[in-house]
């Protein structure tokens, strides 16, 4: 429809546009001949409206008013507040529209202007848009936008206390209500968390070189490639899309500060991240408690599990480093022993496994520390077996957990749990051969354990050719291993018993 | 000690007669029941030429003819037996509104010749334990309804207190304040069930949709102790949930129009909704989207 330029008859032009989109959306559609109908209609309406605005700037009578004597009319204030609110709406009506076309990315920015609107022009309830404003962080995760994603947490958290200090308008505001509140201020929490684990992973995936270390090179470089975008930075924020009147600006502001928006590129500024998520892990925790919450206090658990180790990352020594991983295990044993497989199987399976590649880390570390010494010490020779065999234990366990009720491996392993038994059967095998005895007996009786998981694994890619690709680095090195083993324990034999 | 239960599922189908409206309209027959194999056969009416029917296998097929007895005893009697032992057991009848679900899971009450599932499984389980000699058995019984995203206690005096789901480390999920009654007779388990249907049908205008909209859950509890050659108590708990699911017809919002091809992609009017668009958004692998009503989910 063309733009007409008098006013007045962009009014009715509009509001007749309006109000015929908003009457189309209330059928249901099957066709996406009558999304892309509705789609043209709103596009309009959301065109006439800035147009509009940008050559008149006071809202047009309402339609209705046309027909009214004069006092009747609508004063100025609420005239507006109508308009915008209609606007509010054209704009959530067009998110919907989008998010049905699957053009995604336009649909979040329209919910974050109808958030934003909300907030400016709409009444809001305080809860509902915190977490909604929560929930499109998470939306801005995904795209890596972290400036974006922490000013909606931001946001979220200032809204959300405004929800507390209201005075109960109902005095009977019952305990449910209380605890409701708190268990959305528990979820918000969990937000947060996700907003500083991932931006400490996606930082790792920046800085990590081919054996999963950090590369100081690329350290430096990130370093100057921040320095120099500091001005585009600033320019991008103020281009964006901001919450709030002036008053909520600061407060909003004041939250943001608390946490960066840029990748932290060495251990202060990863420790700083660390910090804010576990403030929000034991927030949440406090909530979500392991009885009564199972589901959601491991999640929580397995999130801090998750922070520690990518802080671990960042760490140069080694030792500080397996600190670390220990409080990683110490978190995670005392739940996986409490809890009912018969019930839990799939989180059972994954603290297993976790719990496994945990002492497995340690173990390497300590392997790592003792190779600088001179020699090794039995202290850490006991210290670096006990890890292996803990670690052993734990991939052992949650191999058995695959097993049918008749306690049979099954031939045939499913998709989901493919790679985690062939790296656990992987991982086995090479724990055994780290094992460190002087009893060369025991050493043969380490290697043979060895063999067979190396052996098990080529076996069965070779019976199930599409697991290949699955398992492809761990299958090379297990060929390799099944080559050159033999040959070692028969050297090793030969050694033990030359006279006979 | 945990036991992992070896638990079958077994499903069944079953149709119903013609009611004497549909033969009065001289409606067609599209089902075909072949109980022998356990096949049902689906022939649409207004087929293209050339388009076969569609078969369907399942682990028992019971025709229009078939006996409420004669269901009770193939394929619920094995599972009574069991949770008699100690396991668990669910059954549910699934299926749209005026299908037969009620007259399946409780028949005719009075009539012994069309009694349902539900009062036969009363009946299976007392005349069990008045028979038994060295075991003690105790039976609890408790009734809950679920009803848009909220459970409801319906044997609970206070109905103003909606019920929370939760998790136990070594139990799994419960139903936390779940009231349950013992019941030592056929009679007292039929009275505890009848005040929870008086509960259901309170505070509904319309009771034909709230009933078909909602499911309701009957759970009995069967506990068995008995002195084992060693001189110790050993006990036995088993399950029995008897589920009574809202009918499976699509609900539309906009009053009765019936089946739609595809998903309705329809457009809330409502901002209280656009909780559920920004939710929609996330794709969830690293991220935590906030529950907004119920963990029912």
């Amino acid at each position: 429809p063309e733009i007409i330029g008098n006013t007045e008859n962009c009014m009715f032009v509009w509001v007749f546009i309006s109000r015929f989109a908003i009457n189309n959306l209330g059928i249901l559609w099957s066709e996406r001949g009558e999304i892309k109908t509705a789609q043209t209609f709103l596009e309009s309406a959301e065109t006439l409206y800035n147009q509009y605005m940008k050559e008149n700037g006071n809202p047009p009578l309402d339609p209705n008013e046309h027909f009214m004597a004069e006092e009747e009319k609508l004063k100025d204030q609420e005239r507006s507040k109508r308009f915008e609110k209609a606007y509010t709406h054209t704009l959530y009506y067009l998110a919907q529209v989008y998010q049905h076309l699957e053009m995604i990315e336009k649909a979040a920015e329209y919910c974050h202007t109808t958030l934003k609107r909300q907030l400016e022009y709409s009444g809001y309830y305080p809860v509902e848009w915190a977490l909604n404003a929560a929930t499109l962080s998470q939306y801005y995760l995904t795209k890596q936008c972290f400036m974006e994603s922490r000013h909606c947490l931001a946001a979220a958290n200032v809204i959300f206390s405004q929800a507390g200090q209201a005075p109960s308008a109902e005095d009977n505001e019952t305990e449910q209500d209380q605890q409701d509140l708190r268990q959305r201020k528990a979820e918000i929490a969990r937000c947060w968390i996700k907003y500083c684990l991932t931006l400490l992973q996606s930082a790792r995936k920046l800085l990590e070189d081919n054996i999963g270390e950090l590369d100081p090179d690329r350290q430096s470089e990130l370093k100057a490639q921040r320095k120099k975008e500091e001005d585009e930075k600033e320019k991008g924020r103020k281009k964006a899309v901001l919450f709030g009147t002036s008053d909520l600006c600061d407060s909003i502001l004041a939250t943001e500060e608390k946490v960066s928006c840029l990748y932290p590129l060495d251990f202060q500024e990863a420790r700083e991240v660390f910090l804010v998520g576990q403030n929000y892990v034991n927030e949440a925790k406090e909530f979500f408690q392991f009885d009564g919450y199972v589901t959601d206090h491991i999640e929580i658990i397995q999130d801090h599990s998750a922070l520690f180790k990518v802080l671990a990352f960042f760490e140069e020594d080694y030792e500080r480093r397996c600190k670390m991983h220990k409080r990683r295990v110490d978190m995670l044993e005392p739940m996986y022993v409490d809890l009912n497989p018969q019930y839990y199987l799939l989180i059972t399976r994954q603290l297993q496994f976790e719990l496994a590649d945990t002492y497995y880390e340690m173990m390497d570390l300590k392997v790592a520390i003792g190779n600088r010494l001179e020699e090794l010490d039995s202290h850490t020779i006991k210290k670096i077996n006990s890890l292996a065999q803990l670690a052993v234990k734990y991939y052992e366990l949650f191999l058995d957990s695959l097993r049918n009720p008749d306690r049979i491996f099954p031939e045939k392993l499913e998709d989901d749990v493919l790679r985690p038994a062939m790296v656990a059967k992987f991982h086995i095998a090479r724990l055994y051969g780290k094992l460190i005895t002087s009893d060369g007996k025991k050493q043969l009786e380490n290697m043979q354990t060895s063999l067979e998981y190396y052996t098990f694994l080529v076996d069965y890619c070779e019976k199930h050719p599409e697991a290949v690709q699955a398992i492809e680095t761990e299958l090379e090195l297990s060929k390799e291993m099944v080559g050159l083993l033999p040959t070692r324990m028969e050297r090793l034999r030969a050694k033990l018993s030359p006279f006979t | 000690m945990s036991r992992v239960l070896g638990e079958a599922l077994k499903v069944v189908a079953r149709c119903r007669p013609m009611s004497r409206k549909e033969e009065a309209a001289g409606s067609e027959r599209i089902l075909a029941m072949d109980v022998k194999l356990g096949q049902v056969t689906l022939q649409n009416p207004k087929a293209a030429p050339g388009e076969l029917a569609k078969t369907f296998t399942f682990d028992a097929v019971y025709d229009a003819s078939s006996k409420q007895a004669d269901l009770y005893d193939e394929t619920v009697r094995p599972l009574i037996d069991s949770v008699l032992q100690g396991f668990n057991g669910t059954i549910f009848a699934y299926g749209q509104t005026g299908t037969g679900k009620t007259y399946t899971m409780q028949g005719v009450w009075a009539d012994p010749e069309k009694r349902g599932v539900i009062p036969n499984s009363f009946e299976h389980i007392f005349t069990h334990i008045s028979r038994s000699q060295n075991q003690q058995y105790l039976v609890r019984a408790s009734y809950l309804e679920i009803y848009q995203e909220e459970i409801r206690d319906l044997l609970a005096k206070d109905q103003s207190k909606k019920l929370e789901v939760k998790e136990n480390p070594e139990t799994g999920v419960y139903i936390k304040d779940l009231s349950s009654f013992v019941t030592k007779n056929v009679k007292e388990i039929e009275h505890v069930m009848n005040l929870g249907n008086q509960t259901r049908s309170v505070g509904s205008t319309n009771m034909n949709e709230y009933s078909s909209r909602s499911h309701a859950i009957f759970v009995i509890t069967v506990e068995c102790s008995e002195t084992g050659l060693d001189g110790e108590d050993h006990i036995r708990v088993g399950k029995l949930n008897l589920v009574d699911l809202a009918g499976s017809e699509r609900q539309s919002k906009q009053g009765g129009q019936g089946e739609r091809p595809k998903e309705a992609s329809k457009i809330n009017l409502s901002l209280s909704a656009l909780g559920n668009v920004i939710s929609a958004l996330v794709d969830g692998k690293s991220t935590h989207i906030p529950y907004r009503d119920s963990k029912l989910t």
